[in-house]
């Protein structure tokens, strides 16, 4: 990914992020191409949250650079950037529709129809207020909204943590259908056996640092092993 | 976009706000009624205990609203800022100043619904009340309210002139107060609230005691100098402070919404 500079939809340079003394991301440089499915993998507290926060303008770096699109995080880069947080960050005392309308509203790019459709086929009705419904229902919606907009980068943030298996593969069918090809959607996981079918290439971050950047197809040429075996050799304790 | 912040502030925020406005009016309306029936008293009576200590419950309680609007609105800040609900309003593609902005001005006019609301229901309240707490004299209760509305010079019309501009202009110094401490309050890497709580005592402190370090030695020179006039020179000097409050308050409005502007988009760091 890294030899993809000219025309790449993200470009980070000498990034790092530090909390306290604790240095979370450490001159971390990467080119993010467009059209492509990419797992940010990494063991807890390897940064992974930290650089899609980063990404998403939710941190100030300590030092280096983040461009999306050739404009560092902000409006522009926002209106173009879909996320999912790891955590459930929709106000609960509204109802579906109203985030409907939330949404329709700020950002130019969501699919109002596609959404209800989405909503439909889960049989969640619109008019139920948030705070009424399941956690696991909550981060349906959640997702829903988040892909239901036709963004460039989609960033996912542990999107199947903590769910059953039957909405782990809602998800990921949700996140690969009908999604825009020329975007890019970024998502980082523990669970990498479940996610590795979909991915097209693969970022380790290890201590704050990228120990790999390949695509899934290398790994398996290369190494003769699947990208989760791989994972498990690298950050074996 | 601001337009949409704006509505979606409002629509989000009302019920609170409203509600409390509703609590103070239904409990006007009952006091009002109360006092205005309650049995006039006598000259040989001049005072009824009862009916004090009920007149002070009663403005306690409402004066009490103001706190509770300004404790919820400095929540709503809070929650909807930095708290998981920042990761929507974070990542909405607008600038700082368009989010400051937006809570900043709803949550001016709900303070200053509340401070119209609250002259609306006390001055009636107060007006029935006093004649059944104490004793007067039929000619000492419009001397009283003369001079009251005569604080500033002039009557009621004057009052209203002053007041209504400076109102508009302390609710948003309120609210850029309280939006300020919270963000000051970001910077620490713990307990963000504990900071946020100090920051408001801190920048309200500092206000006071420079307020009091301009305010206080006119004032005690014109005690001193004016001992035989000084009712007559009053309404001059509020008038001053008064000019000189709003026009300050403007002015350290607009630091507090460039400082928690830049906070915002310099030093955010959402947990």
């Amino acid at each position: 990914m890294n030899e993809m500079h000219s025309g790449s939809l993200v470009s980070i340079r000498n990034l790092s992020k530090k909390y306290g003394k604790r240095a979370a991301l450490d001159d971390i440089s990467l080119d993010i191409p467009r059209g492509r499915i990419i797992g940010l993998l990494g063991p807890n507290g390897s940064g992974k949250t930290t650089l899609i926060k980063l990404m998403n303008g939710l941190l100030t770096p300590g030092r280096g650079q983040i461009l999306i699109g050739g404009n560092l995080p902000g409006p522009e880069t926002k209106a173009c950037v879909s996320y999912l947080p790891e955590r459930s960050y929709l106000p609960s005392g509204i109802r579906v529709d109203q985030l409907i309308s939330y949404f329709t509203d700020f950002y130019a790019d969501f699919d109002r129809e596609k959404a209800l459709a989405m909503l439909d086929s889960l049989q969640i009705s619109p008019d139920r207020p948030l705070k009424t419904l399941s956690k696991g229902t909550k981060e349906k919606v959640q997702l829903i909204m988040v892909m239901s907009r036709r963004a460039q980068l989609y960033i996912l943030d542990e999107p199947i943590a903590g769910v059953d298996p039957a909405a782990r593969d809602y998800i990921l069918k949700t996140i690969i259908q009908d999604y825009n090809e020329e975007a890019t959607i970024l998502l980082s996981t523990h669970l990498i056996s479940d996610i590795e079918p979909i991915l097209d290439d693969v970022i380790f971050l290890k201590e704050g640092r990228i120990v790999l950047t390949s695509s899934v197809e290398d790994i398996r040429d290369t190494y003769g092993k699947s990208v989760d075996s791989y994972f498990r050799e690298v950050f074996s304790c | 976009m601001l337009k949409k912040l704006l509505r979606h502030e409002w629509l989000e925020s009302w019920k609170v706000p409203a509600l409390i406005g509703i609590i103070v009016a239904v409990l006007s309306a009952a006091s009002a009624v109360y006092f205005r029936f309650a049995p006039p008293l006598t000259s040989d009576v001049e005072l009824h205990v009862g009916n004090l200590i009920l007149f002070t419950s009663y403005t306690l309680v409402v004066c009490s609203v103001g706190l509770i609007l300004t404790i919820y609105l400095g929540v709503r800040f809070y929650k909807n800022l930095y708290t998981d609900e920042g990761y929507l309003m974070h990542t909405l593609p607008v600038k700082p100043w368009m989010l400051l902005a937006s809570k900043g001005l709803v949550a001016s006019a709900w303070l200053w619904i509340s401070n119209i609301l609250l002259l609306v229901c006390v001055l009636p309240v107060t007006c029935f009340a006093l004649p059944k707490m104490a004793y007067f004299e039929p000619e000492e209760l419009p001397q009283l309210f003369d001079a009251l509305t005569n604080t500033l010079g002039g009557g009621i019309p004057e009052t209203i002139f002053y007041l209504f501009p400076y109102l508009i202009v302390n609710c948003a110094f309120s609210a850029l107060t309280l939006y300020a401490a919270v963000c000051l309050g970001q910077l620490f890497n713990r307990h963000r609230v504990m900071a946020a709580v100090l920051c408001y005592l801190g920048i309200n402190a500092l206000i006071s005691t420079a307020s009091s370090f301009f305010v206080l030695p006119g004032m005690t020179g014109m005690i001193i100098t004016h001992a035989d006039d000084f009712s007559l020179i009053l309404p001059a000097f509020m008038r001053t402070i008064f000019f000189i409050s709003f026009f300050v308050e403007i002015a350290l409005s607009a630091a507090l919404f460039f400082l928690s502007d830049y906070i915002m988009r310099k030093c955010l760091n959402l947990d």
